[in-house]
């Protein structure tokens, strides 16, 4: 927060559209979100909150518009690019991978590199075993910190909700993103683990991430963001602190009047 | 009797070929291909213009190439020529298509190819087939019939074991590891960077290869290939056979090969000829198979030997039998490189 105000934004949203039918679901969208922030975004259902998610990580093409990040343009680009360009999100519903064990699910989240050529299941394999073993130490540790060591070699499928959530968080880490976008990282868990996520949310700015949060739940935004953008019915019509955002006319008649 | 033996063992070996491959593109990366046999098909017409010399004036048979090279450049064309097949068709099913939308394109393109193959006379003599092809070293082994028996045996079993190797070690790599990721969630892998349409299509050519190398083989067991010899619908005995085994599995791709395709058709010989209708027992045969897959549905879903669950990342050679499914608890914990 300190210095960040002088630098260049880390992602800016600038006029973005989409539709569906004759849905306006996201309609002239901007924002700018600073660098090495939480951010939150809020907003009532059908604020257009996912759908701007949806089109930032790149799974819905946007129909108008720019989104920049860290000075590259994302629109356009699919989702497996978006996600090499350093912007990794997660999803409502945690998606691990079950039949692959957490350990598994870690490192297959890691950057490919050139490690998943066919060729190299063949051959220089003592190569490779070496660059597995790095990231295989750097996903334990990751994992130990998250308190997924008793279940490292379990298949994923079988976690709780709650760790399939801190899974998530171990996976994200791994690629060691620009930007993460959490969409509802809370839903379904119960609130003992939210203090459990809240501390990996910040685990990952420290590690260098920029965080969007998505998430309904007003108090853990407050205590966990920076800044906070308010959606409502596809447009931004709000951004800043909490406190600022509660004397702030259309944001407390659009969202806040409600709670 | 023992001669019986030796020719049934390299059948075997050949169909336990097959049923990896089928294992890469169904076990490993969940293509749904219901139109796997024909690679093998091609693989094996392929072998054989490949290895015959030109086709003769005098009879009427037309095919493509006659080249009338060794076993190892067939087995290589027929490699090449499975393997760009499945790049062309996979290119196209695999693009856009999902689970059942590409089970129905692989099916098609099958019988495009069954079609197209009895059909078109210069390409591989229609309906009529290729034949007369040569025992592979023939010439250069001198041995009795028997030993060149137990000769031939060796070259299957050998390839069997080497093939086998091959889809183990890809399983065990990044790649395997990813092409799993995908099977398991596809919009997971896409947020973490994979290209689920490139992994896919790589699995479908491995697939395809490991094919067609098994088809150039069951055309120097059966030394002829025609239509009759194969139908698009023989695809479904070798899922049989995977899902018997254990899909996801290629120690238990093996096992279900040998076992439904092999063994239990030899066992069913010994049952008493049904009098007067000759047809019975290949009718018979049949719904045993299915009556097998559905007890193993039933009864033991993941088959017989089931996906194995590696340990300390898919990479390290460490792995453990996945016996503990949901009621059954932890059986045994075994050190599955042994088995490579």
């Amino acid at each position: 927060m300190t210095n960040a105000t002088a630098e260049a934004p880390a992602l800016v949203v600038n006029d973005v559209w989409r539709s569906f039918g004759g849905v306006k679901a996201v309609n002239g969208c901007s924002f700018e979100v600073k660098k090495n922030s939480i951010t939150g975004l809020v907003g009532p259902n059908g604020a257009g909150k996912s759908t701007m998610i949806n089109l930032i990580s790149g799974l819905l093409p946007v129909e108008k518009g720019e989104i920049v990040l860290d000075g590259e343009h994302l629109e356009g680009h699919t989702m497996d690019a978006i996600s090499r360009k350093g912007l990794i999100r997660t999803f409502q519903v945690a998606r691990e991978w079950p039949k692959l064990t957490v350990l598994e699910n870690v490192l297959a989240a890691a950057p490919a590199g050139n490690r998943e050529a066919v060729w190299r299941s063949m051959f220089g394999r003592r190569a490779l075993a070496r660059q597995e073993a790095v990231l295989e130490a750097r996903a334990r540790a990751l994992l130990v910190r998250l308190n997924l060591t008793a279940v490292i070699d379990i298949p994923a499928g079988r976690l709780s909700g709650g760790q399939k959530r801190l899974l998530e968080f171990a996976r994200v880490a791994m690629v060691a993103p620009k930007m993460v976008l959490l969409d509802e990282p809370l839903a379904g868990v119960n609130p003992v683990l939210g203090d459990e996520l809240a501390r990996a949310i910040h685990g990952l700015r420290d590690d260098g991430a920029t965080v969007i949060l998505v998430e309904h739940n007003l108090g853990f935004i407050e205590r966990n963001c920076d800044t906070v953008i308010v959606m409502a019915t596809g447009q931004v019509i709000g951004q800043g602190s909490m406190q600022d955002l509660r004397t702030n006319k259309a944001v407390v008649e659009a969202y806040l009047g409600q709670a | 009797m023992l001669q019986y033996l030796v020719s049934v063992c390299s059948l075997g070996a050949i169909t336990a070929i097959l049923v990896l491959g089928v294992n890469v593109r169904w076990g490993l990366a969940g293509e749904l291909d219901l139109g796997f046999y024909l690679f093998p098909a091609v693989g094996a017409y392929i072998f054989g213009v490949v290895t015959l010399p030109k086709a003769s004036t005098q009879v009427d048979v037309t095919y493509i190439l006659g080249w009338h090279q060794s076993f190892f450049a067939g087995l290589l064309a027929a490699a090449v020529v499975g393997g760009l097949l499945s790049v062309v068709i996979g290119a196209v099913a695999l693009r856009r298509l999902r689970a059942n939308y590409f089970a129905i394109v692989t099916v098609a393109c099958t019988i495009i190819g069954y079609t197209f193959i009895s059909q078109y006379r210069p390409l591989f003599n229609g309906y009529n087939g290729i034949y007369g092809i040569a025992p592979p070293f023939g010439d250069s082994i001198k041995l009795g019939p028997e030993g060149y028996a137990n000769f031939f045996l060796g070259i299957c079993l050998f390839a069997m074991v080497a093939v086998f190797f091959v889809v183990e070690l890809i399983r065990r790599s990044p790649f395997g590891r990813a092409a799993k990721a995908v099977r398991e969630d596809e919009v997971a892998a896409l947020a973490f960077g994979r290209n689920p349409y490139i992994l896919r299509l790589k699995a479908y050519v491995i697939g395809g290869v490991v094919g067609a190398i098994g088809g150039a083989l069951l055309v120097n067991y059966v030394l002829a290939f025609s239509p009759n010899a194969w139908s698009p619908l023989e695809t479904f005995l070798l899922y049989g056979a995977l899902l018997v085994g254990g899909t996801a599995n290629n120690l238990g791709a093996i096992v279900g090969g040998w076992l439904v395709l092999i063994i239990f058709p030899q066992l069913s010989l010994l049952l008493p000829p049904i009098g007067g209708n000759p047809d019975a027992l290949p009718a018979i045969q049949n719904m045993v198979i299915g009556l097998l897959i559905i007890l193993t549905l039933y009864f033991r879903a993941a088959g017989l030997i089931p996906e194995l669950q590696t340990m300390q990342g898919q990479f390290r050679t460490k792995g453990q039998w996945n016996w503990s499914r949901k009621g059954h608890g932890q059986v045994g914990v075994v050190d599955a490189s042994a088995s490579v």
